[in-house]
């Protein structure tokens, strides 16, 4: 077990710069998600940890020990870490078992002992009647479990995990999900988590570190990232669809000539420009006639596109300066393309972005 | 309608299966009659049959001496080619490093040159290094004239093996040698067999170089043995029939053992 620290680590390929100072302290026993688009730079932090891409500048530390720095670097099969890959990567040269014993082999334990330890590990995910088969008798998920156990077997301080899921169908990735923070719990095995999926890094992390362009945008619990994203990037990217361009004016926000009532707007600094973000199934949808009761942070728009998709219905409202608003309403509440209608924006749920 | 395109399929595969085994069939039956009796009838069945022939061509003719000659210059040479030839594809195919592409290309390019083109400055070369008129020599040289296109073959296998098998196993802890030898290799066997099966007849039926670079009779390989039945004035067609079957037999067994992992190597690209 031990904690990961990151210092100013930075990757240069000549004309590229894909991951560039990124610092962060990984906690002992912590279960960490890098989420963000692809070519954010996530997958190129965690190559560097795994040490298979070295650094152009930074340093990297695994508890006391620095993997990677100015004196040289450790090699991968030296930073006693284990790598789950979105291929799966088990061999299909052998079976289940030889898969998961691979490691050990190498560590020279007696037969029983890795007999013994693989046995377990399979027993853990599910896959002990499966020991004698080959790979490519197993379903996806099946080989992601030998992946996982193969991972745990070699007794890690470090797990990092390169997008697990994502050559999984949906139902398989739900419950893949709950399976790894089960594994992750039982094991407390510090964990490197890189998705792009940001529902798998709420359910599987503790923290998430929300990255764009090789830097790191925000770093905090899942609750922090969806409730009080720091920056526009994370508010578009965790589904704050709408971010519309205002001004400040005596602490509220002006869209379209409209004072409105935000939280956090005294704190923000009046220069830089300035954008309102809001989910889009927060705000509230009236048609013409229906004028709400609570006349706070309201303002009329045109429905220009409708579309039905069961559970909701999602409109886009053309507000009268011209910004489009994005509206998830309920299904019951029906509006024609066309048709002017009042949008509420809840004061709590209106934060305001530089 | 099924039954017209079976029969057709039948007739086909008929036609071609004579064309490809009867020149072998008769060469068969020859090898089992005297030269007076094939040019009485070419193409008789042995009767009787002369399976003294093939105790003769082993035992007078010195057929035990190239046959044990050409198992050790061939199977040397395979055994040295499949080993370099599995480590050099391995490497270009997988590691980044100046001048990949260009040592490739060069390996590559020494398939284009015709054997006699090179023949004389080699028989001059092994000359000068006492490798002349030995089986080391023309080991070598085997090797030599085949690694290119084993390499060939082989990268182009090793490159499709995607590289998250091989970081799997170094975050399991295993260094580049055993890699390649517990991973890279046994997923590449059936392009490795391949390189095997083909090297093997190539090598074993070849006979330029053979003729040039060796003369003496103790270190001659079986296709000499059998051009030792073409006299200057008169041809042994019985002899030469005996010495093929003894020679083509190896050839079988190599090609029975290898074959299903051939074909799995031929036609790995085609299925995933």
């Amino acid at each position: 077990m031990a904690s990961v620290t990151l210092t100013d680590l930075t990757k240069e390929f000549p004309g590229a710069k894909p991951v560039t100072d990124v610092s962060l302290d990984i906690r002992d026993g912590e279960l960490i998600a890098l989420l963000g688009p692809s070519g954010c730079g996530k997958t190129t932090t965690l190559r560097m940890i795994a040490g298979f891409i070295p650094p152009t500048r930074g340093e990297i530390r695994v508890g006391d020990r620095v993997v990677s720095g100015k004196d040289g670097v450790v090699p991968p099969e030296h930073r006693r870490m284990s790598m789950i890959f979105q291929s799966y990567a088990v061999w299909p040269h052998m079976t289940v078992f030889d898969n998961v014993a691979f490691g050990l082999k190498m560590r020279k334990l007696s037969a029983s002992d890795v007999k013994q330890r693989v046995d377990r590990m399979l027993d853990i995910v599910h896959l002990k009647t499966l020991a004698a088969r080959y790979p490519a008798e197993l379903s996806g998920g099946q080989q992601q479990r030998v992946a996982l156990a193969r991972a745990l077997a070699n007794e890690p301080e470090t797990l990092l995990l390169d997008e697990p899921l994502s050559n999984l169908d949906a139902n398989l990735r739900e419950e893949m999900r709950f399976e790894i923070r089960r594994l992750h719990d039982e094991f407390g095995i510090t964990s490197i988590y890189v998705t792009h999926d940001q529902a798998e890094a709420m359910v599987t992390a503790d923290r998430v570190v929300v990255m764009n362009a090789g830097r790191i945008e925000q770093v905090g619990s899942p609750e922090d990232i969806y409730d009080r994203p720091a920056t526009r990037f994370v508010a578009s990217f965790i589904g704050m669809n709408n971010l519309l361009d205002c001004r400040l004016a005596s602490g509220k926000a002006i869209i379209a000539d409209t004072p409105l009532a935000v939280e956090g707007a005294t704190q923000t600094n009046t220069n830089g420009s300035l954008v309102l973000a809001i989910r889009p199934h927060e705000i509230e949808l009236y048609s013409q006639t229906a004028r709400p009761s609570d006349t706070t942070n309201i303002l009329p728009g045109t429905v220009t596109r409708q579309s039905f998709l069961g559970d909701a219905r999602d409109y886009l409202v053309d507000l009268i300066n011209g910004q489009t608003v994005r509206v998830s309403a309920r299904p019951a509440m029906r509006a024609s393309v066309g048709e002017s209608v009042w949008l509420r924006l809840p004061p709590a749920s209106c934060k305001l972005l530089e | 309608m099924a039954i017209v395109r079976r029969s057709l399929l039948l007739i086909a595969l008929a036609l071609y299966t004579s064309f490809a085994a009867g020149p072998f069939v008769w060469a068969a039956m020859m090898s089992l009659r005297t030269t007076t009796e094939i040019h009485r009838n070419h193409f008789a069945f042995p009767n009787p049959a002369h399976w003294d022939k093939f105790s003769d061509a082993w035992f007078k003719s010195n057929y035990a001496v190239y046959f044990a000659n050409s198992v050790q210059v061939v199977v040397v040479a395979v055994l040295i080619l499949t080993v370099v030839g599995a480590m050099a594809a391995h490497c270009l195919a997988r590691y980044k490093f100046r001048f990949n592409r260009v040592i490739y290309f060069i390996l590559f390019s020494t398939i284009i040159f015709p054997p006699q083109i090179t023949i004389i400055s080699l028989f001059q070369i092994l000359v000068q290094y006492g490798l002349y008129n030995s089986k080391l020599g023309l080991t070598l040289v085997y090797v030599a004239i085949q690694l290119p296109l084993t390499i060939y073959i082989l990268e182009s296998f090793f490159a499709r093996i995607p590289a998250d098998l091989f970081d799997a196993a170094r975050m399991d802890g295993y260094s580049d040698w055993e890699i390649f030898w517990r991973v890279a290799l046994p997923i590449a066997l059936p392009a490795v067999a391949t390189t095997v099966i083909l090297n093997f007849i190539l090598l074993w039926n070849e006979f330029l170089y053979a003729v040039v670079l060796i003369t003496e009779e103790a270190n001659r390989t079986l296709p000499l043995g059998i051009q030792r039945f073409l006299g200057d004035t008169q041809e042994d067609v019985g002899m030469i029939a005996t010495g093929l079957m003894i020679a083509i037999i190896p050839v079988i067994v190599v090609y029975a053992f290898f074959s299903e992992r051939l074909i799995q190597g031929m036609t790995a690209g085609a299925v995933k």
